[in-house]
């Protein structure tokens, strides 16, 4: 793999009203606008930024969820969901996003080696 | 690849840890920095070594001595933070949970 050709994984473990959270997606886009290979990953408290229906200006908070919808444009169509954490929260796999693949701990952790830079958020 | 895992938060205050253990390959190494040394006495670290004995495992000399916690040699080989900056050499990608 050229020394240029970084893969590189955005790792969410933040709840959805959460400055990490937000964060780590501008992070995303970032990289996408910059045609670095990027996948996004969503573990533990992350996995909740991929539910349906959640409303956040009822709090006040500017809905960056809408966001993820311009991933593609991005060609971030990596995204990876971790069963475990799901399951452990008694989350359905209702998501607002297409194309996440929901993963055991063991892919997903194969999945994360498999990027040279890792970004937890 | 290889991942050197930093930990840096204490299972008995957040999950971050055990996210980092299910993580973990047997060919990367985890180092316990901060708050992250209390872990060596919890449960999961325990357990994790007890079924990964050949994942490299380090913490902070100084980080421990300074929160006054023992670790027992055999768990865990006390670094300093120079070697740390070393270690990042000889893995192919961090990841820090915290």
């Amino acid at each position: 793999m050229s020394e240029s050709c970084k893969k590189i994984a955005i790792l969410n473990a933040s709840s959805t009203i959460n400055q990490a959270s937000k964060e780590a997606l501008d992070a995303a886009l970032i990289y996408g606008s910059y045609e670095q290979s990027t996948s996004l990953f969503f573990q533990g408290e992350g996995v909740r930024q991929l539910i349906s229906n959640q409303q956040l200006e009822t709090v006040h908070v500017k809905d960056y969820l809408k966001t993820m919808a311009a991933l593609a444009f991005y060609d971030i169509e990596n995204i990876y969901a971790c069963k475990a954490s799901l399951v452990e929260r008694g989350l359905a796999e209702g998501f607002h996003l297409d194309d996440v693949q929901v993963l055991s701990s063991d892919a997903f952790s194969d999945k994360l080696h498999q990027h040279n830079v890792i970004l937890r958020f | 690849m290889t991942i050197l895992h930093l930990q840096r938060t204490s299972a008995f205050d957040k999950n971050d840890f055990a996210q980092c253990v299910l993580s973990i390959k047997p060919d990367d190494a985890l180092v316990l920095i901060d708050d992250g040394c209390y872990n060596a006495s919890h449960s999961l670290f325990i357990n994790f070594k007890k079924q990964n004995p050949t994942v490299a495992v380090f913490h902070i000399q100084e980080h421990a001595q300074a929160r006054a916690i023992e670790i027992n040699h055999d768990q865990s080989s006390p670094i300093t933070m120079a070697k740390l900056v070393e270690l990042t050499f000889q893995y192919n990608s961090t990841i820090t949970w915290q």
